[in-house]
């Protein structure tokens, strides 16, 4: 009959099933084979190094990835852990507690929330594992915090737009979620527009950091604003959200806009672009440069050498001037 | 004589139990083929091989003198067989057209669907069946019986040589029922096979030539319909004799337990008057839409009234809700069982508890112990076949079904027993259980309200009747008065 | 004929398959949720060295809870047919609103988390409260409800998530009693009780028939707008105990904490074997959902897996155990 034997049997074949294919998975993703390759004696040789990003949706952290994994993988034979925090301080936690079980040995934070990841860095902490903070800070005890100085990135891009109005004009300004990053980017570029009485800022809305809400935000601002002549958002995919509104509406003409990042589609328009309007300047960053000091200034702290509190790495301003010679 | 279709020694087993064993069953051209079983005799595992929903185990088919390919459904029906469910395969919101026609639309030299055409091939086909239903008519805007008429109709745009049809009267009136035999008689005889399955014994002998009686997956007997009687195909369906359809009635009724005055509903209910008494059971007679089922759930307080009072033991009782009914021990046993008497997807024991969970409840907690003793007495007591009382409702036949619904209200301690339509889709054996049932519950002292709309059952069970037509009691009768043809009288209004 | 339809059909009950035994509840829906669960286990341990230590089932334990606790909520709504999709918008709500309590308002911790979770648990009455009153279906009821918790949130925190909760508060989210960590303990706890409710109460059994068939439940004198206001407040209710926890053990309300989680609850019930139409269903079921639904987390991290492809597998097996189930249901 078909019953118990026929159960045992289907049992047997999805078991022998699942275990093939997980045995696959191990070979093909990498499982704990690497731990033993310190071989050849250079020091940290065969380094197991956890990087978590707030998302894995922007081209800057995958530059960033690139680069870590170039100096673990290749420069030091070893294995990169990687977590996609998708936005979520719990989900990046949990990512994070099932790296410290696998054994991480330094942990490259680019945290989702600046306070929420307080117990991450002490998750960590108390695994003995030193933090590196990447572009993003913590409000917990981390080692270090690399990132560009986003408020220099603010700064000027305020002064960009001072220049090009000759002190007098409606600015929008398309911010992004409160992470430190971002509110220095903010900061910076209020702060300065500040200076200059005769710019004004009229509108300002929460873009998310993407490109489909910036679009959506800036079309509300379209109809609210018959007049524009800059708008400053936080980061390039927002920027281009708000150039994809300008053209749907028909006003892509009236005003320019900025962002921040140096992300190579936005250089791209930058470097294409012949009216001057739209998509004309971007405060660029460095993703790949903060990646290797994360992964050098770890090194130093797991040598116990003493590393600065905070290392900021410079931002440049590019615009359809310098943009072809630029690459992340 | 020439023979459309014949299956020899099919045998059909579902994880080793046997369906079918080696039944044989040959159709005529132009015979209009009764089936008959109780169910779980076989009758739809046969009709889903000859469909070709299942597969045989063994066995030979031959259709229209030769073997039919039956490896899926579609190849069937172009073959020339189409099978009418009980649950019609329309769709509400297409026209009839569009439904007889669908996935095979005539096109024109455009490519879009010809629709001038389609109407008139239509419109053809019903003038041959004589139904009087526009092509553009929406489905769901005709009556049950004209729907049945379109999926008639589709079938012989299929050219269909055998139509089967699965229990095509249950949701049927009289007439309808007279329009769709008359449709059948047509077929008939312009050589189309009929195998016609019902559980209605008067409807198979009124239309049926011959029939094959199906009892736990074999083939009992297939006879011509004129040299049998009714009591002969119960004999073979059920293998005993059924002496008689109806225990005697022996309660006499006592006292007043329930009155009734002036009991009203805008537009459903006028000024509905009427008594109860102890051990008696009250018939309540009259057409589809007379206001018997209104009248009932309005007493219930399943359904809101505009006036009325209620008496029980001659106190004024306010009955707004189900519960407040449940609490004066009333209960009721709706006519649309699987909807509303049972939870299908519950066990026998949640089913039965589910009215009165605080009777085996010990503080906040049920008492498991309890309520699986409590349940088996009732199990016992009204002969619910299970093997156990996880057993889901689903499971159960009709009858049973029906047995544990009245279980439920005699766990609540319900004295007036409210049977809408008791033995609706019971098999017969099940049905005289259902009323031995009824019998003992009066003799306990218990009343009950019946509605039916089978005549024989409200004079075979009935103390007195009441009759309703549009929405009022048009007359009473005592069991001594009964007849058949006063009661129809009185229900098309010719009475009173 | 008594005789011999009982012994029809006890005879064809011993011959029923193994598929059709489960579906008549001799077995539990949950069963293949614990086969998969033990399937997962054993690829696991063999696929990585790190999944079957103390350490990382202690850690899976404490990821797993906030959405056992939830999903608890989920199974009761599921269970009478519904759906609630704003729970990870209350999570949220009630973080921030006990954060923002005891270091805006300086409330003490205790004060602010009855208050936080009885103003989370009011949006489940909302819900409640609409559902049960009108005819409105409770995907868009709660759809509405996902957008206003979440705007409430949002509002209230003016977008910033409130840091500086004390480490006593702290304590709920990060600390251990024992080896186990306190959120575990929650849940356990909440789970427990749970599952007495719905096994051993009326209003378990009410709940359970109520998703299989409404209108038999009325007519057998039950309160069908009673019950479907109190799963809605229970759900309401746990996700506001999720959302403390999650104050707790993040050190600060965050007003976008939570989002897509209702998925989760939702996926945790189902592969748990609870049916999506209602009905039958189980809370050490939709445990098991939680933990299979934590454990391809867990997992695939352990294993490395890129997290896109992480989505993927989670998307596949909540279908494939649905699947599974249902075609298991049709062969009847």
């Amino acid at each position: 009959m078909f019953n118990k034997k026929g159960m045992v049997l289907i049992l047997a074949m999805v078991l022998v099933f699942a275990l093939t294919v997980n045995a696959g998975a191990w070979w093909i993703f990498g499982g704990d084979d690497k731990q033993e390759k310190n071989t050849t004696g250079k020091p940290h040789e065969g380094i197991k190094v956890g990087i978590t990003f707030m998302t894995t949706d922007n081209p800057f952290f995958k530059a960033m990835e690139d680069a870590v994994r170039e100096e673990v993988e290749g420069n030091l034979n070893g294995t990169l852990l990687v977590s996609n925090g998708q936005h979520d301080a719990a989900k990046q936690l949990a990512d994070v507690e099932d790296m410290i079980v696998q054994g991480i040995e330094l942990l490259l934070l680019n945290p989702v929330d600046y306070e929420a990841s307080e117990s991450i860095v002490a998750a960590a902490k108390e695994a003995g594992i030193p933090v590196v903070c990447v572009d993003g800070d913590s409000i917990g005890d981390r080692d270090i915090f690399i990132a560009s100085n986003n408020y220099k990135a603010g700064v000027i891009n305020a002064e960009y737009v001072n220049e090009r109005l000759n002190g007098k004009g409606k600015v929008v300004v398309i911010n992004g979620n409160p992470v430190s990053a971002v509110r220095n980017r903010y900061n910076g570029f209020m702060e300065t527009i500040k200076k200059y009485p005769g710019i004004e800022v009229v509108a300002e809305q929460n873009g998310n950091g993407k490109k489909a809400d910036s679009m959506e935000v800036m079309e509300n601002i379209l109809q609210a604003q018959p007049k524009i002549d800059a708008v400053f958002a936080i980061n390039d995919p927002s920027a281009l959200g708000v150039v994809a509104a300008a053209q749907s509406a028909g006003r892509a003409d009236e005003f320019f806009v900025m962002g921040v990042d140096g992300a190579p589609n936005a250089v791209e328009v930058i470097a294409n672009n012949e009216t001057g309007m739209g998509m004309a300047a971007t405060a660029a960053q460095e993703p790949a440069k903060i990646g290797k000091l994360g992964v050098e200034y770890g090194l130093m702290l797991l040598d116990g050498k003493v590393v600065p509190d905070e290392l900021p790495v410079p931002v440049k301003l590019i615009t359809s001037e310098n943009a072809a010679s630029f690459s992340w | 004589m020439d023979n459309i279709l014949e299956m020899k020694n099919i045998n059909k087993s579902f994880f080793g139990v046997r369906a079918l064993k080696s039944v044989s069953l040959e159709i005529r051209r132009g015979e209009v083929h009764c089936l008959i079983g109780e169910n779980g005799a076989g009758k739809s595992t046969l009709m889903k091989i000859l469909s070709g929903a299942y597969q045989r185990d063994s066995g030979e088919i031959v259709f229209n003198g030769k073997p039919l390919d039956t490896s899926s459904t579609l190849q069937v029906q172009q073959e020339g067989i189409s099978i009418i469910y009980q649950e019609f395969n329309l769709a509400s919101v297409l026209s009839v057209a569009e439904n007889i026609f669908m996935g095979r639309e005539p096109l024109n030299k455009f490519g879009m669907i010809d629709k001038e055409k389609m109407y008139a091939d239509t419109q053809e086909i019903l003038d041959k069946l004589g139904v009087e239903v526009s092509p553009k008519a929406l489905v769901n805007k005709l009556s049950v019986a004209e729907q049945q008429f379109v999926e008639i109709a589709k079938a012989l745009s299929f050219g269909a040589k055998l139509i089967v049809m699965d229990e095509p009267s249950a949701t049927l009136t009289p007439k309808e029922l007279e329009r769709l035999f008359a449709v059948i008689y047509d077929l008939k005889m312009k050589g189309v096979s009929i195998i016609y399955i019902s559980h209605h014994l008067d409807e198979l002998i009124e239309i049926g030539d011959r029939v094959t009686v199906l009892r736990d997956g074999e083939n009992v007997a297939t006879d011509d319909v004129d040299k049998i009687d009714k009591d002969q195909i119960i004999r073979w369906m059920v293998g005993r004799d059924l002496t008689n359809s109806y225990p005697p009635r022996t309660v006499t009724p006592g006292e007043k337990v329930l009155e009734v005055k002036k009991l009203s509903s805008e537009g459903v209910l006028k000024d509905i008057n009427f008594s109860l008494y102890k051990g008696e059971i009250l018939g309540v007679a009259g057409l589809v839409g007379a206001g018997r089922t209104e009248l009932v759930r309005a007493l219930y307080g399943a359904d809101p009234k505009d006036t009325g009072e209620i008496y029980l033991n001659k106190q004024l009782i306010n009955v707004d809700s189900p519960k407040d009914s449940i609490d004066h021990g009333i209960g009721l046993l709706p006519e649309d069982r699987k909807q509303q008497g049972v939870v299908l997807g519950q066990s026998i024991k949640n089913n039965i508890t589910l009215a009165k969970i605080d009777k085996i409840t010990k503080k906040i907690l049920i008492d498991n112990g309890q309520e699986r003793r409590e349940v088996q007495q009732y199990i016992e007591s009204l002969g619910v076949k299970t093997p156990s009382q996880e057993m889901l409702a689903r499971n159960l036949s009709g009858g049973n079904q029906q047995k544990v619904v009245l279980a439920k209200w005699m766990f609540t301690n319900s004295n007036i027993l409210i049977f809408d339509e008791p033995t609706r889709g019971i098999d017969v054996g099940a049905k005289y259980e259902i009323y031995e049932l009824m019998n003992k519950l009066t003799e306990q002292g218990k009343s009950i309200i019946m509605i039916s709309s089978e005549l024989p059952e409200i004079i075979g069970m009935s103390d007195r009747v009441l009759v309703m037509h549009k929405g009022r009691i048009s007359s009473v009768y005592d069991r001594t008065e009964l007849s058949q043809e006063k009661i129809m009288k009185s229900a098309a209004g010719e009475v009173g | 004929m008594d005789l011999e339809l009982t012994q029809k059909i006890s005879s064809s009950d011993k011959k029923n398959s193994f598929f059709e035994k489960i579906n008549n509840s001799y077995y539990k829906p949950e069963i293949y949720a614990v086969i998969g669960l033990i399937l997962l286990s054993i690829a696991l341990s063999i696929a990585s060295p790190y999944f079957f230590t103390s350490r990382n089932m202690i850690n899976l334990a404490r990821q797993v809870s906030l959405n056992a606790i939830i999903a608890t909520g989920m199974t009761f709504v599921i269970l009478t047919g519904g759906i609630d999709l704003s729970v990870g918008s209350i999570v949220a709500f009630t973080g921030t609103l006990i954060a923002g309590f005891i270091v805006n308002s300086g409330m003490s911790p205790v004060l602010a988390s009855i208050l936080g979770l009885a103003l989370g648990t009011s949006f489940g009455v909302f819900n409640g409260l609409v559902i049960s009153n009108t005819k409105i279906p409770p995907i868009i009821v709660t759809l509405g409800t996902m957008s206003m918790a979440r705007g409430a949130a949002l509002l209230y925190t003016g977008g910033s998530p409130i840091a500086g909760l004390s480490a006593g508060f702290k304590f709920i989210g990060r600390g251990y009693l024992g080896a186990i960590p306190v959120p575990v303990w929650i849940m356990v706890l909440i789970l427990a009780v749970a599952s007495v409710v719905l096994n051993k109460t009326k209003f378990g059994r009410h709940v359970c028939a109520l998703g299989d068939n409404e209108e038999t439940v009325r007519l057998s004198g039950i309160s069908v707008k009673a019950i479907k206001m109190k799963i809605y407040m229970i759900t309401g209710f746990m996700s506001a105990i999720a959302g403390l926890i999650l104050a707790a053990r993040l050190g600060s309300g965050q007003p976008l904490a939570g989002e897509g989680w209702e998925l989760d609850a939702i996926a945790a019930t189902v592969v748990g074997g609870t049916d999506i139409m209602g009905g039958r269903g189980t809370i050490i079921g939709t445990l098991i959902g939680a933990f299979i639904i934590g454990i391809i987390n867990n997992g695939l991290n352990l294993l490395n897996v890129s997290p896109y492809l992480q989505l993927v597998v989670k998307g596949a097996v909540i279908v494939g155990a649905v699947f599974v189930r249902s075609g298991v249901v049709k062969r009847k």
